[in-house]
């Protein structure tokens, strides 16, 4: 070995400081937040469209797992916060997960409020299914959340959050309101249920949070990137 | 009589209070400052962060001239203070670092009374009228927030008061002669937190009347109290924006590495 030869050089790209294990750990923790909540919407409709009163009480009780961990995530943040006083992308990407995992908890309780509503619609022997366009804004908001999920584990880009961002703009929200007119159009088949149409309008809305709740990750992941605030700009 | 208040009037308020041009350094071979151009704002607190030997004290010991001092130092470029080239050959040196004062990484009272220490610049000066003496050495204890701690004690010597109360001291030193501009060299690297605490909210203060270029290490330190903060590396200004964007959405590769703590 000839002198000097004894020290491989240093790829500063592969350095990790401590902050960025702890951040890529945040991150893994927020993946199975994210396919946690993914897991939620998916049993709320299961339950919805069987009209399974045993399902729509797991999701309920399903949802203290995962409020128990958005206070972890919450709790590490704070911690690295602390602990590091980061900067730059290691700042912006703890300021992320601040805010996603906020959102990602208000999705799962969105569910929560829907699995209690669908008790109303089962006592009124009213079902989802008698409601097509209720299927179609369900679709929208079942990919809206399984892209955002995509977004926040694998394919964390711009212009794929932006495709969701304006995705609930344009589609989301147009068929939450053609839902709606739909319910309106059919009050002769609710015989006074008054209740049950709240509950479905509820359902409906909380579907639609869960989409607008979306574009809210999206929107914080352009921030992440690239450090502009595009909340209100597209 | 010097009336700090007075000067504060009749400063001239100018966009840019410094401007280096091309500005380069050499210590013999050594090449310490690599043709760095960049504007410093009249009003404000700039701060220069950067790994270890990568220039910035040598950068800010130029603009008084400091480096004059060592053997085989050279520099190139132009480095304009207030519209004025201060390594023309007319420059005189001693107006030059009355109008550019420092501040030391580690405090430097002379061994003599905290009276003597703020006198000590004036009387070089030609002021030597105990009345006037009196009123400059109060104005300047007050405006580095010394003036309540040690009012009672003037006569006591420099060295018996704690660091932090020292640093202030020789900030003091500093405003006693007036200066336009205020050059810190990590001044608060020797001090605990409270007195580190002390000292910022001093710069933020003097920020107001000063143009203030604060070399750190500490990162907190330069985002908490700089309005704009340059990063330099291998004697090259690598960045040179709003302390904000530097801290948030750095535009180089570098600088987001450097204060992310991936090399340094």
């Amino acid at each position: 070995m000839t002198k000097g030869n004894f020290l491989k050089p240093i790829n500063e790209k592969k350095i990790m400081t401590e902050l960025s294990k702890r951040i890529e750990r945040l991150f893994l923790k927020l993946d199975r937040a994210a396919l946690a909540v993914e897991q939620h919407l998916s049993d709320l409709l299961f339950a919805l469209y069987a009209d399974n009163l045993a399902e729509s009480d797991a999701i309920i009780l399903a949802d203290e797992e995962i409020d128990r961990c958005e206070v972890e995530i919450e709790r590490e943040c704070i911690r690295l916060l602390a602990l590091y006083q980061p900067a730059a992308s290691d700042l912006r990407k703890i300021c992320f997960a601040v805010k996603v995992n906020s959102d990602l908890e208000r999705i799962a309780d969105n569910c929560v409020s829907s699995a209690k509503m669908m008790k109303i619609l089962v006592g009124d022997n009213i079902s989802v299914n008698q409601f097509p366009l209720f299927r179609n804004l369900a679709d929208l908001v079942v990919e809206a959340v399984h892209q955002t999920s995509r977004l926040i584990s694998v394919n964390c880009d711009e212009q794929f959050a932006i495709e969701i961002i304006k995705n609930d703009r344009l589609i989301v929200d147009k068929a939450y309101r053609d839902f709606l007119q739909s319910i309106f159009a059919q009050t002769d088949r609710f015989n006074n249920q008054i209740n049950a149409v709240y509950a479905l309008t509820s359902i409906g809305r909380a579907l639609e949070r869960v989409g607008d709740l979306c574009s809210n990750i999206a929107e914080d992941t352009v921030f992440m990137l690239t450090g502009e605030i595009v909340r209100h700009s597209i | 009589m010097i009336n700090f208040k007075q000067k504060l009037n009749t400063k001239i308020v100018q966009q840019t209070a410094i401007c280096a041009e091309n500005f380069s350094l050499w210590y013999g071979n050594k090449l310490a400052v690599n043709r760095v151009s960049m504007e410093i704002d009249s009003v404000g607190v700039t701060a220069i962060i950067g790994p270890s030997g990568c220039g910035k004290s040598s950068f800010l010991r130029s603009i008084n001239r400091m480096n004059d001092l060592i053997p085989n130092a050279r520099v190139e470029g132009r480095l304009v203070v207030e519209g004025q080239n201060v390594y023309e050959k007319r420059i005189d040196l001693v107006l030059l670092r009355r109008r550019i004062g420092m501040v030391f990484q580690r405090p430097n009272p002379f061994p003599k009374s905290i009276f003597d220490n703020i006198a000590y610049g004036p009387r070089l000066h030609g002021i030597w009228e105990r009345t006037k003496l009196h009123e400059i050495v109060e104005s300047s204890l007050r405006s580095a927030a010394l003036w309540d701690e040690v009012k009672d004690s003037l006569t006591r010597s420099a060295v018996a008061l704690s660091g932090g109360q020292q640093q202030r001291l020789c900030i003091a030193r500093t405003l006693a002669t007036q200066p336009d501009i205020l050059l810190m060299d990590e001044p608060c690297s020797a001090l605990d937190p409270i007195a580190t605490g002390k000292i910022e909210e001093l710069i933020v203060a003097l920020k107001e009347n000063y143009t203030i270029i604060i070399v750190t290490h500490n990162m907190q330190q330069a985002a908490r109290i700089s309005d704009k903060t340059a990063f330099f590396c291998l004697g090259e200004l690598i960045e040179l924006a709003e302390t904000n964007k530097i801290f948030t959405t750095p535009a180089n590769p570098q600088t987001e590495a450097y204060i992310t703590g991936r090399f340094g």
